[in-house]
Formats: structure tokens, C-alpha cells, sequence
């Protein structure tokens, strides 16, 4: 199969994929228990202020009418109203989602490098001091709640030190007009020095938080994949061709070894873009995870539902890129 | 006559450290390959033939220790650093490796397994000239040369062993290793990879040290043959000698029990015992334990290398004749 062939299927299979997914989380969210019109109005409401509510929200239609409402709704970019704010719930996701891309972007970065760098050079010296040292930084950084984790670093740098802000995103003192959303590209754009100064000062700590903690993965599953794929035929074979360490090690070896890593470092992309929660619950970061904290606080149903309409969207999104990717890097993929 | 030496191995010891304690692969190992000629290293599995196949490019594994000499171009290789065994390793000296189906980058085109071992060794040689040296050498192994632009998974095992013939030979080594190179083909295949082998050797006029475990395929192939035994050399000489006036016993004990398909010998011969324990091999002969004419002397002295009819042969039994070599000296 040619790679366009093959990235053309990937895309239409997408397309039922997502009206499972869409299905599954309609129908799982009117199964578990818990009236959201109870929810919203409170337990001691009269009757029939309950069914007017229910008829405007139209839940006392059949089941597999409100499901078309809900689907045809979702095309047209209706994914409802917040029960809390009154306001569509899509343009409450538009407007988090930036913060959770800045956030994840500059982590992911960080945790990829750290990933390939450290485990392919921890591999190179396997079971010499280098590698220890990159083992225990990995289970320590893996076993570390990233809350504490996020805490200290607050307290270090934040409290003590008094080098990084402490939370937030941008001071309350700086006035800027956002245009993307992403306040990195903003400020640039603006030409405003001082606001892209503040942003990057508020980005380092929970970004580098992060990133630590995610690059642990990488690191181990880099590190691993890398011990057996340099203990491999073609690599000895390469390096009886009298091909240099460097080429053998990052064209030949790294090559392979990140084709099962792709794929894990993908899905790991699409949890953090549907919000760290944690982590920015630990540092008031407005994004995705906070917002949906925040909603499932306040028993905010719509809400709740479209972040993870939201979110299963973007899964289906990077797992086609993914695929992508895996297929232009390994064709044996596309076989 | 074929006289020059291409490549000469002096008192070569290869040993591999463990956990149990340090493993003698090879132990005292000397022979030379002249001028285009082809040597057969025959033994069984573990005999350390594989070791001094990998050890000529020093491509061992890192827990291993080479002593003695391998004298190339009038370089001693054991002595060379990385960088310039890298620029020996594909160039002037090539390895043939035994299975075709992993020793290829598998997500990577054949064209630039080629594209890049030219381009390593000789930089100065553009992209395109590179390409049409890989079309070339696929033409000379009898491959299709547009299915340069084809993944090594796109190809059948055969054909898989002919591209890394043509790998090796891209840029006319003078000498080439080949390491079982036909163990994981079948027989049908295998003929047709020793016959090309055979026409290239001739072509460009190379040297080939052919490590294989099945006599057949030396037979096919060699000039000389050398039998090795638990990391001795225990008998080299010509491949006529070797076939018809075997010495050793080893030697002798290892052409009976191939199989045949005569219908009196319907009992399949072999060689009774195991393979002695590397680590603490045993006193005198290391076949001494397996051998039918075992003396006294074979389980108290290591044999030296006698010279017996043309041949080296190491065992007592041929006590008396010229001694070639007597590694207990080179020991000290």
C-alpha cells in the first residue's frame, strides 16, 4: 500500500471510530447514576419545575432521539451549555485548551529530549555509572507525586528563592490582548517584551515539573528498547561495514528502537492535551485538567461531557498522526 | 603461485569474561590465508571459530580479551584503535554474516545500506556514482537493480544473502569473512550462494576465510581447511589431505559422522561426549576425554603442532615428527 493510500484509510476509519466513541460516551453518561437535572436544580424542587427543566434540556425525549440532537448538535459545533456559567461550553474549552498546549507542549519537549538523549547514551553505556545514575533518576522521578513534586519546587524556587512565580499563568499587573490564546506566541506577536518575559517566567516551573516526571517513561522505554536493538545482527553487520559509532547508534539503532516508543509517546501527548490534571491543579495553571476539576466539583454535566467529547477527539486526532508517522518511519507498517 | 600472505594470525587468544571466571574461546590460534585463496575454519558449535571470525574486525562483544597477533597490510589489528579499525572494517576487510534476514537495517532501503558504506569510506564519491556502484554489485549477484529502492522485508532469504554478498563487495575488499553465510537457507539456495561466491572470488580476486559447521560447504569452497576443536586448531592443510588422509582423530571422527544415505548405514555416527567446559578446559589435549586413541601423554601435555605429510596436525599420535610450533615456549 502507498503511504497515501494508507494515510487515506487511517483518516476514514477515524470517522466511525468517533461515532463510537461519541455513542459510548452518551450512553455512559445516562447510565451512571445521578440525575442531571436534580443535580442542577437541587433535590427539594417541585415537580414540575423538574419536568419543564427536563423538556427544555429535551431528556424526556426517546433515548435514540436525544442521541441524533446530541450528535447533529455536536457537528454543529453545539456541545451544549455549562449548567454553572450558562455559557457554551465550547467557547469555555476554546479558551482553556491554549493554556493546556503551552503547558504540554514545553514539557513534552523537555521530556523527549531527556527520553531520547539520556536513555540511547545510558543504553551506549550499559550498566556503567552513567546508565545507574539515569536508571535511579527514572524510578525516582516515576515514583515522585508530581503534586509534591510541584510543591517543592514552588517552595524552592517560588518561596525562597523568589527566582519563578509561584502559580498562575501571567501576572494580574500585565495588560495584554491575547489573539491565539497561546500567550508565548502572543506576546511575541504583540511585540510586548515584558508579557513574554512574565509568561515564560510562569511557564518554566510547571513545565519543567512535567516534563521531569514524563521523561521518565521515555527515558526507561528508550534506554530498554535501545539494549536490545544495539545487541542486535544489523547493528554488528553496520558496524562491521566500518559505519562510525555515532551513525550506527542514532541513524541505525535509535531509528528502530523508537518505532514501539512513537507510538507510547503519542498517547502520552494526547493525555497531557486533555489537561494535566495534577499538575495544574498544583499550580493554578487555566487549562483543561483545571476546568474539568472545577466542573466535576460543581456537578456540571454538559460541561463535563463535552471536555471529554473534547478530549476523545484529540486521542483519535494524535493516534492518526501517529500511525502517520510510525508508517513513514517503519514500512513494514503499511504492509 | 600464491604466495603472498593477506592476512597472517600469530598465537591468537580470545577469551571471554563471565561470571563464572574468564572462557578461552581460542586458545594459541595461528594460521595464514594467502592471496586468493579460500580457507575453510570448520568445527562444531562453540568451538571459537565464530570468535576469530569477529575478533579479525574486532567486532567481539565488550567483555572480551584478545592477545596475539593478526598482521594486516603490516599492521598488527589487535593493536589498532576504533578509528582505524573503521576505516579497515567494509573497505578492505568484509564480513559476510550468517543470518540474512536480521543483518539488514529493516527499515532501512537497500540502496542506502550501499549509498552509506560508500559514502563512509569514500566521501568523495557522489550520491549518484554511489548508486550506480550498488546497481552494479547487484547485477554482479544476480539481483534485479531496481529493487535497490526496496526495504530488506521485500526480499526472500536468498535473495536477502545475495544483497549482503553484494554489500560486502560493493567496495572489492581484499579479503572477506563469510560466516555461515548459507546455515539459514535452504539447500537449494545454499548451492547457488557457494557457486556465486565462488564466481566473485574469482572476479575480483579476493581472499576468503569461509566459517561454516558443515563440511559439504567447504568441500565446495576451499583450498585449505582448518578443523578447530574447543579453540585449538587441531588439523590444517589442504582440502584433498583433510578429505582423504584425515590425521586427527577428531578430524576423522567428525567426517564419519556425516550422514549418508547409503542403506547399509542406517545408524547415524557420532562423537560421544560433550564439549569440554571452556572455563577450566582439560589438562593435555582438550579432546582427550572424547578421543577413541587417547593416550597417556594426551591427558597429561598439551600436544604441539606437528608437520605431518603437508599437514598440521596437534596430537601425540604423530610424536616424533617435526614440530612446527610448541606453544609451551610461546607460552612463557
Amino acid at each position: 500500500m502507498s503511504l497515501k493510500n494508507y494515510i487515506l484509510t487511517r483518516i476514514l476509519l477515524a470517522v466511525p471510530m468517533i461515532i463510537i466513541l461519541l455513542a459510548f460516551i452518551f450512553l455512559i453518561l445516562r447510565i451512571i447514576p445521578g440525575d442531571p437535572v436534580l443535580a442542577m436544580l437541587g433535590g427539594k424542587a417541585p415537580k414540575e419545575v423538574i419536568e419543564q427543566k427536563r423538556h427544555e434540556l429535551g431528556l424526556d425525549k426517546p433515548l435514540p432521539i436525544q442521541f441524533f440532537d446530541y450528535f447533529f448538535g455536536l457537528f454543529k459545533g453545539d456541545f451544549g451549555k455549562s449548567t454553572l456559567t450558562g455559557r457554551p461550553v465550547l467557547d469555555e474549552l476554546k479558551e482553556r485548551f491554549p493554556a493546556t498546549v503551552e503547558l504540554t507542549l514545553f514539557a513534552f519537549v523537555i521530556a523527549v529530549l531527556i527520553g531520547i538523549f539520556g536513555g540511547t547514551e545510558a543504553a551506549k553505556r550499559k550498566d556503567k555509572l552513567p546508565d545507574v545514575l539515569a536508571r535511579f533518576f527514572a524510578i525516582f522521578m516515576y515514583a515522585i507525586p508530581i503534586f509534591w513534586f510541584g510543591l517543592m519546587l514552588q517552595l524552592l524556587f517560588g518561596v525562597m528563592l523568589r527566582w519563578l512565580p509561584v502559580a498562575g499563568r501571567i501576572s494580574p499587573a500585565i495588560q495584554f490582548e491575547p489573539i491565539t490564546g497561546l500567550y508565548i506566541i502572543d506576546s511575541l506577536l504583540r511585540g510586548n517584551w515584558k508579557a513574554f518575559v512574565d509568561v515564560v517566567k510562569h511557564l518554566i516551573m510547571p513545565g519543567t515539573a512535567l516534563g521531569l516526571v514524563i521523561s521518565s517513561i521515555f527515558l526507561r522505554m528508550v534506554r530498554n528498547n535501545m539494549v536490545l536493538v544495539l545487541s542486535k545482527d544489523f547493528v554488528k553487520a553496520a558496524i562491521a561495514r566500518g559505519i562510525e559509532n555515532k551513525s550506527v547508534l542514532y541513524r541505525h539503532a535509535l531509528k528502530n528502537a523508537l518505532v514501539p516508543i512513537m507510538t507510547v509517546m503519542g498517547m502520552q501527548l494526547a493525555l497531557l492535551l486533555a489537561g494535566a490534571v495534577l499538575t495544574e491543579t498544583t499550580f493554578s495553571w487555566p487549562g483543561l485538567g483545571s476546568y474539568l476539576v472545577l466542573k466535576i466539583r460543581y456537578r456540571d454535566f454538559p460541561a463535563i461531557q463535552g471536555a471529554v467529547v473534547f478530549f476523545a477527539i484529540i486521542v483519535v486526532v494524535i493516534s492518526i498522526f501517529v500511525d502517520i508517522i510510525n508508517a513513514i518511519v517503519d514500512p513494514r507498517v503499511r504492509y | 603461485m600464491r604466495s603472498e600472505k593477506v592476512i597472517e594470525i600469530k598465537n591468537l587468544r580470545i577469551s571471554y569474561l563471565t561470571r563464572r571466571g574468564p572462557v578461552s574461546a581460542v586458545d594459541n590460534v595461528s594460521f595464514s590465508i594467502m592471496k586468493e585463496e579460500t580457507l575453510g575454519l570448520v568445527g562444531e558449535s562453540g568451538c571459537g571459530k565464530t570468535s576469530i571470525g569477529n575478533s579479525i574486525l574486532k567486532i567481539l562483544p565488550k567483555n572480551s580479551s584478545i592477545e596475539g597477533k593478526i598482521l594486516f597490510e603490516e599492521k598488527n589489528l589487535v593493536e589498532l584503535g576504533e578509528k582505524e579499525m573503521q576505516k579497515i572494517r567494509g573497505l578492505k576487510i568484509s564480513m559476510i554474516f550468517q543470518d540474512p534476514m536480521t543483518s539488514l537495517n529493516p527499515i532501512m532501503k537497500l540502496r542506502d545500506h550501499f549509498v552509506e558504506t560508500i559514502k563512509t569510506h569514500k566521501p568523495e564519491i557522489s550520491e549518484d556514482k554511489a548508486e550506480e556502484m550498488a546497481e552494479e554489485a547487484f547485477k554482479a549477484v544476480g539481483i534485479e537493480p531496481s529493487r535497490l529502492k526496496d526495504y530488506p522485508f521485500q526480499l526472500s532469504g536468498g535473495m536477502r544473502q545475495r544483497a549482503m554478498i553484494a554489500l560486502a563487495l560493493v567496495l572489492n575488499p581484499k579479503f572477506v569473512i563469510a560466516d555461515e553465510p548459507t546455515t539459514s537457507l535452504d539447500v537449494i539456495v545454499q548451492a547457488q550462494i557457494l557457486e556465486l561466491l565462488k564466481n566473485l572470488k574469482e572476479k575480483y580476486k579476493m581472499s576468503i576465510m569461509l566459517i561454516t559447521h558443515d563440511l559439504g560447504v567447504v568441500a565446495e569452497m576451499a583450498d585449505r581447511i582448518g578443523v578447530m576443536y574447543a579453540g585449538n586448531l587441531v588439523e590444517e592443510g589442504l582440502s584433498e589431505k583433510i578429505y582423504y588422509e584425515p590425521k586427527h582423530p577428531y578430524t576423522e571422527a567428525l567426517l564419519k559422522s556425516i550422514p549418508n544415505t547409503k542403506p547399509e548405514d542406517k545408524k547415524l555416527i557420532y562423537i560421544p561426549g560433550n564439549l569440554p567446559d571452556l572455563i577450566n578446559p582439560p589438562t593435555g589435549c582438550r579432546f582427550s576425554p572424547r578421543c577413541p586413541k587417547a593416550m597417556k601423554i594426551c591427558f597429561e601435555e598439551e600436544p604441539p603442532i606437528f608437520e605431518v605429510d603437508g599437514s598440521k596436525v596437534k596430537c601425540w599420535l604423530y610424536k616424533g615428527a617435526e614440530i612446527v610450533e610448541n606453544e609451551r615456549v610461546n607460552q612463557s
